[in-house]
């Protein structure tokens, strides 16, 4: 069993990381948030179900974690180092270069959304997570949730619409 | 926009509204050319979203990420053992390991990384015991060190006794050093016939030796 959720963590990483990027939008805060979710994770592994999604639950833990974070530290000094997010998908000519700007035009976008919005955003239209996955990861009612993800969307339309 | 708001067409489109919503906001749609924009953007900003998110999954993860979950793991397994006196279960289960990733994460990558890493520090320890029992003096320490792996094994011989089969067998102390987290087993290896050392047995302080291996 245990050999198996190994595994099945190892191969969370990568989308832990990004969710962890979506909450702090610092390199450097969420490896360190990755980091505790791991440790915390592992260490309370007993009170996890099996058979329920371990990812929810490492969400749930990072959420909380980040949540504590933000609330122990009264003042958050320095500047966020937001990271610049490259695409594989784009390619030479007119057309990549209007890709290019599109995507760095909606990563600007999320990045300027609040947090609470880039987190359902990312849960829910990348992630398909249901609403009320999203409302037990996050702590939020199923009404927040509906419109945290409608308002980010709201405000990802401008941006999208006007590069076409 | 006529009677469904921006909000329940959200979530509508992903699939968020009852039944009987849903006839109804599909009803409306027929006759609401701008709520049916809205419907289309909704796809258009969820593919943008996905993606720009996307592009995060690209970046190398950190190695100490992996190396938590190895090591946390390893923790667990420690603990079990300790409970419950298990048998060894098997030389490098708690290893912990540094290994270097390029630029893209794949699991396979860091799973076969880590295995590799694994089988070369058992060669690390094979030599350290072929070496110690061959020439080391009962109490003399002998180490061998593998910088790449970051590891260093040393072997101290203890005891040295012929068998009830006649094979020459040695007691040794191993000290597994890995990334800095020590190791202590006490093991037990036997002269073959070809002349090499076989270990025979190894187990951790506090578990329960097994049986001597009178099949030799």
């Amino acid at each position: 069993m245990e050999p198996q959720i190994e595994r099945e963590l190892i191969a969370l990483l990568p989308r832990l990381r990004r969710f962890a990027l979506a909450l702090t939008r610092s390199a450097a805060a969420a490896d360190d948030l990755a980091q505790a979710t791991v440790e915390r994770g592992i260490a309370n592994l007993d009170k996890w179900q099996p058979g329920t999604r371990l990812d929810s639950w490492m969400y749930r833990i990072a959420h909380n974690l980040h949540r504590n974070e933000l609330r122990n530290t009264s003042v958050r000094g320095g500047k966020l180092d937001i990271i610049q997010r490259e695409s594989d998908e784009l390619h030479d000519g007119e057309r990549a270069a209007v890709a290019r700007l599109e995507f760095k035009a909606v990563s600007a976008a999320i990045a300027a959304l609040p947090a609470d919005q880039r987190e359902a955003l990312l849960l829910v239209a990348v992630e398909g997570h249901s609403y009320k996955e999203v409302a037990e990861i996050t702590g939020a009612t199923v009404a927040a949730v509906t419109s945290r993800i409608s308002r980010a969307r709201e405000a990802l339309r401008g941006v999208v619409e006007r590069s076409e | 926009m006529g009677n469904v708001t921006y909000e329940r067409l959200s979530a509508y489109h992903d699939g968020e509204v009852d039944g009987e919503e849903a006839a109804r906001i599909r009803r409306d749609l027929m006759s609401d050319d701008e709520a049916r924009a809205i419907l289309a953007a909704f796809e258009q900003i969820d593919g943008s979203a996905r993606t720009a998110f996307d592009a995060d999954l690209d970046q190398p993860v950190p190695l100490h990420l992996a190396r938590a979950v190895r090591s946390g793991f390893a923790a667990r397994r420690r603990a079990a053992i300790g409970r419950v006196a298990l048998r060894w279960v098997g030389p490098m289960a708690a290893a912990v390991a540094i290994v270097v990733v390029g630029n893209h994460w794949t699991t396979q990558r860091v799973e076969s990384a880590l295995a590799e890493r694994e089988l070369k520090i058992a060669a690390l320890a094979d030599q350290a015991v072929q070496n110690a029992l061959e020439h080391a003096l009962s109490g003399a320490r002998v180490s061998v060190a593998d910088d790449a792996a970051a590891s260093v094994v040393s072997i101290t011989p203890t005891r040295t006794y012929k068998s009830e089969s006649q094979h020459w067998c040695r007691e040794f102390t191993e000290e597994l050093v890995i990334d800095g987290e020590r190791v202590t087993r006490f093991g037990l290896a036997c002269r073959e016939a070809n002349g090499g050392w076989r270990r025979v047995q190894t187990r951790t302080p506090g578990s329960t030796p097994p049986a001597v291996g009178t099949s030799l």
